[in-house]
């Protein structure tokens, strides 16, 4: 099975290296590309000057633009399993093997790396707690799945996800829309427990000025979601 | 009612800003596509400028006391119309961007990676 892990990264100079270093030293056996979205830092010279695979938006796009662009280089380039990490260290790598494992028994189409599980390590405030719970019942009652970490950026997807996500990804704010968009395409879904770390630097692409932005909009995303019509594959 | 001079001022608004409008097609300030729009709302202010009597009608029609207030009425379901088919528009040039850029991304990949092994070859 080829794997590549997909790094989104904006303004990450300060993190994306010790992310990869990681990658290099823990994982063997993944490819890993990273995905500079238009970073205004000097994310791109650390890049290049370390000799690190990477794709180059020369426009902002947005995290889920980013990790699209991810995708179709997965697809062109004949992968099998697609993990996404966030650039900022967050995610611990050494979960890398359970996250994919079932992934490749066949077990679930997507595999994602959950904090709320064994409910160890980094939790997040009270508030984002809450605006999460309430997103993954919101999912819940339009697929009738729950999904517990739905905001987490940790995980690995198979060929027929990356095909379907291609297609059809959200630009902004991707994870709770795109489990709905998957369960809609009949994929199986799977949180596999991992331990986060708080971010290393860096600014959450979330603050709390964006917030009542964010739960809006992330919520009428995933009713439309919910409206589409189904396609299975 | 529309008086006299409101008649005379109606006319000459709308001629002026249909020769603005057809003036920026014609130097291809604008495109046709995107600019129909406009030109129907001015053909339909043309005719209720030279023809008062229709706005009259249709005021009646519509069950509305006052022919201004019809003009009012329509002219803000045209601003809507216009706007809405902007965001129509944003939306579709958005997507077409985002696919530019991830392809030129892949395609930049790509060439640095030849370029690369291009090099190695020369050292040899």
């Amino acid at each position: 099975m080829r794997r590549l892990i997909i790094i989104p990264a904006y303004n990450e100079q300060n993190n994306i290296l010790s992310v990869i270093r990681n990658i290099q030293s823990f994982c063997q056996g993944y490819d890993f590309l990273v995905v500079n979205d238009c970073s205004k830092d000097r994310t791109v010279q650390v890049l290049v000057e370390n000799s690190i695979p990477f794709l180059d938006l020369k426009v902002n796009l947005g995290i889920g633009g980013a990790v699209q662009a991810g995708y179709k280089y997965a697809l062109e380039n004949g992968y099998d399993v697609a993990i996404q990490i966030d650039g900022d260290g967050q995610h611990d790598v050494s979960f890398l093997d359970e996250l994919v494992a079932p992934i490749e028994e066949g077990i679930s189409d997507i595999s994602i790396g959950s904090r709320y599980i064994n409910k160890e390590g980094f939790q997040s405030s009270v508030l984002r707690r809450a605006g999460i719970t309430f997103l993954s019942i919101l999912i819940k009652i339009v697929t009738g799945n729950r999904i517990y970490d739905v905001t987490s950026g940790f995980r690995a997807i198979n060929r027929k996800m990356i095909e379907c996500f291609v297609n059809d990804y959200p630009q902004d704010y991707p994870e709770p829309e795109s489990l709905v968009t998957a369960y809609k395409h009949g994929a199986t879904i799977q949180e596999i427990p991992v331990i986060m770390r708080e971010r290393q630097g860096g600014i959450s692409s979330i603050n709390a000025r964006r917030s009542a932005y964010y739960m809006t909009k992330v919520s009428l995303a995933i009713l439309l979601a919910s409206m589409r019509k189904r396609k299975m594959i | 009612m529309i008086t006299k001079r409101f008649h005379i001022i109606l006319v000459i608004a709308v001629v002026l800003y249909l020769i603005i409008i057809i003036k920026m097609l014609k130097e291809r300030v604008t495109i046709l596509k995107y600019t129909l729009l406009w030109l129907l709302t001015g053909v339909v202010l043309l005719v209720f400028a030279i023809f008062p009597k229709t706005l009259k009608v249709l005021a009646g029609f519509f069950g509305i006391y006052a022919d201004a207030n019809f003009l009012f009425i329509s002219l803000i379901v045209f601003l809507m119309l216009i706007t809405f088919s902007l965001t129509h528009i944003v939306s579709r040039q958005n997507e077409n961007n985002k696919r530019l850029v991830q392809e030129l991304a892949i395609m930049d990949k790509r060439v640095r990676q030849i370029e690369k092994s291009l090099e190695e070859k020369d050292h040899k």
